[in-house]
């Protein structure tokens, strides 16, 4: 008996071990954030106010996000942003994986040139976007004179344009991510259901509606997620681009929160705003990481 | 029943369009970087043009690129070995050592994931504070930890992804042989996925490279990262293309070189093992 019990000992304190190396990274960084989140989000700190670090103010900066228009136009902008930027990304995006999953001429060149608007840095892909817009040297002001409407827009300084061409980039940047990823579940995709509905005349739209999207379901579900979450903390795109502006109406809600914290130094404000938004965040997407932990059990059940 | 061949030339000339317009700002960001100002400036694109390099000498010697590469490389490589012998033990022991379904797999699965999920604005003032606090703000030293958390997550999902269909008799055998954990990990499983440390060692170098919010908070004067010093020309050169542009060249190369070598792994690396 001592000596299995030994040997248990052994075993734990190796298992203990595999996950000390991350515990290592990860427990300390979340210490911080809870410890010193919970002091920011009840003092009144403001970096250039000498003492303000000790200035309990219990909820004060809570209900003063309640009553803040520029937060809720943020979530508006971010909500936007979000909703119109990720559809049109699942739309093209599927579509164009479908196609490139028949054969087309040239794919392995097509699919190496796909990825280049995914990985270029977001920073760099914003700037290039004020190039591409400019009022007086932009293509796309070159194009629009060309077929007739007008060769002067300023689409970043106007503020009923400025939301939508900032979509247009993440869009631009984003839409290869999901061919990539639906792509990959389209290869690998058992290949008798697809026979079978082809054998009993389905083709095009049909074959696609009835038989591809059903067993592509789950994925979809998981690239959706996953857009929706990196869409939310949009922060360079916009920065790059606008910095929020003309006025807020490009102020998405990372960048009101920069702007918060380190252009008025206003921290403790900044941190309530970044905690509400998260909460907010963890409600609407625990069911849905919840969901996707169960299909990849099942996956391994199998 | 064979689809038209009109049909198939439509298709194509769709798939043909959308990655003409995927690349096509891209070329248009080279040219302009090779180009004089006053062509850069022309309401009309100048086709045609004698390539130029000041642009590039300027963005590289003067504007501090060429010191905000060394600068990004030692952040992202420093991240991204830490990452992932920090994440690999732990997918190894949620899919190996724990089978994936015990309740402790499952649940700290579900942390890993629910982690990379909050929004940096949650992160970002109490590290500032803290870091700031230590002497970490102002140096590599605070980003390159907060990238290394980012690169454990990705490790732990991505090993996750490669592990858990990983046959359960060869950690049985070793550990009969009399090999310890550790020893079973590193002589017997991992050569099996060097694929696996390959793609989370590239894409945790990109996410590091690109990565914007945190770097320019916690980064400042000798120690900016690529995506921070770009941003500054934005602010101090306004539209002298030239320059921009062949800062923002020069900072992408990196990754999209390493993208297109790793393009076999980036959609399961990219969708946490969503797909094989």
């Amino acid at each position: 008996m001592p000596r299995s019990g030994r040997r248990n000992t052994r075993a734990l304190l190796a298992r203990a071990s595999l996950l000390a190396p991350a515990a290592l990274v990860i427990l300390p960084l979340l210490a911080i954030i809870v410890v010193q989140g919970a002091q920011l989000v009840t003092h009144n700190e403001n970096l250039l106010r000498p003492g303000s670090a000790d200035q309990y103010i219990g909820f004060a900066n809570v209900t003063r996000a309640f009553s803040d228009p520029t937060l809720f136009n943020s979530l508006r902008v971010t909500l936007t942003y979000v909703i119109v930027g990720v559809s049109l990304e699942m739309v093209i995006g599927v579509s164009i994986a479908i196609l490139l999953n028949q054969r087309i001429p040239g794919k392995g060149l097509l699919r190496a040139l796909i990825l280049i608007p995914m990985v270029l840095t977001p920073v760099v892909a914003g700037l290039m976007w004020r190039l591409m817009l400019d009022p007086t040297s932009g293509f796309i002001n070159y194009l629009l004179g060309a077929v007739g409407l007008g060769a002067d827009h300023a689409f970043l300084s106007d503020p009923t344009t400025a939301l939508p061409v900032v979509i247009l980039a993440e869009v631009w940047q984003n839409t290869p991510f999901v061919i990539i990823v639906v792509l990959a579940a389209l290869e690998s995709l058992d290949p008798s259901p697809f026979e079978a509905a082809q054998l009993d005349g389905a083709v095009g739209w049909r074959l696609t509606r009835h038989v591809t999207l059903p067993m592509l379901a789950p994925v979809l579900s998981i690239v959706l997620m996953l857009r929706v979450i990196d869409s939310v903390k949009t922060f360079a795109i916009i920065n790059a681009m606008t910095k929020g502006g003309p006025g807020t109406s490009t102020l998405a809600i990372s960048n009101y929160v920069y702007q918060v914290g380190f252009q008025t130094f206003d921290i403790g404000y900044a941190t309530t705003i970044g905690l509400l938004v998260s909460l907010a965040m963890l409600i609407l997407l625990v069911p849905g990481a919840t969901k996707l932990m169960g299909l990849q059990i099942r996956k391994a059940r199998r | 029943m064979k689809p038209s061949v009109r049909g198939r030339v439509a298709k194509s000339a769709i798939v043909y369009l959308f990655v003409a317009w995927c690349i096509a700002p891209v070329l248009w960001l080279v040219s302009t970087s090779l180009k004089s100002d006053v062509d850069a400036f022309s309401p009309k694109p100048v086709w045609i043009f004698t390539p130029q390099f000041a642009g590039y000498r300027a963005a590289w010697v003067d504007g501090g690129m060429g010191h905000a590469m060394l600068t990004s490389t030692a952040v992202a490589v420093i991240s991204g070995i830490a990452g992932i012998i920090a994440g690999l033990p732990l997918a190894y022991l949620i899919t190996q050592v724990w089978p994936p379904t015990a309740l402790g797999s499952a649940r700290l699965t579900l942390a890993v994931l629910l982690l990379t999920t909050v929004p940096p604005v949650l992160s970002l003032t109490p590290f500032y504070r803290t870091f700031f606090g230590l002497g970490l703000t102002g140096n590599v030293t605070g980003l390159t930890l907060v990238h290394t958390f980012y690169a454990t997550l990705l490790a732990v999902l991505i090993f996750r992804s490669f592990l858990i269909n990983f046959p359960k008799e060869v950690r049985e055998a070793a550990l009969i042989d009399g090999l310890g954990e550790w020893r079973t990990l590193f002589r017997c499983v991992l050569p099996n996925v060097w694929g696996a440390l390959f793609a989370t060692f590239v894409l945790a170098l990109i996410q590091s490279w690109n990565e914007f919010l945190y770097a320019l908070v916690l980064t400042g004067g000798d120690s900016q990262t690529v995506p921070v010093t770009i941003s500054g020309f934005l602010s101090f050169f306004g539209t002298n293309w030239a320059r921009l542009t062949a800062a923002g060249v020069i900072g992408a190369l990196p990754v999209i070189t390493f993208a297109i070598i790793v393009r076999k792994h980036m959609a399961r690396g990219l969708s946490f093992g969503g797909v094989k």
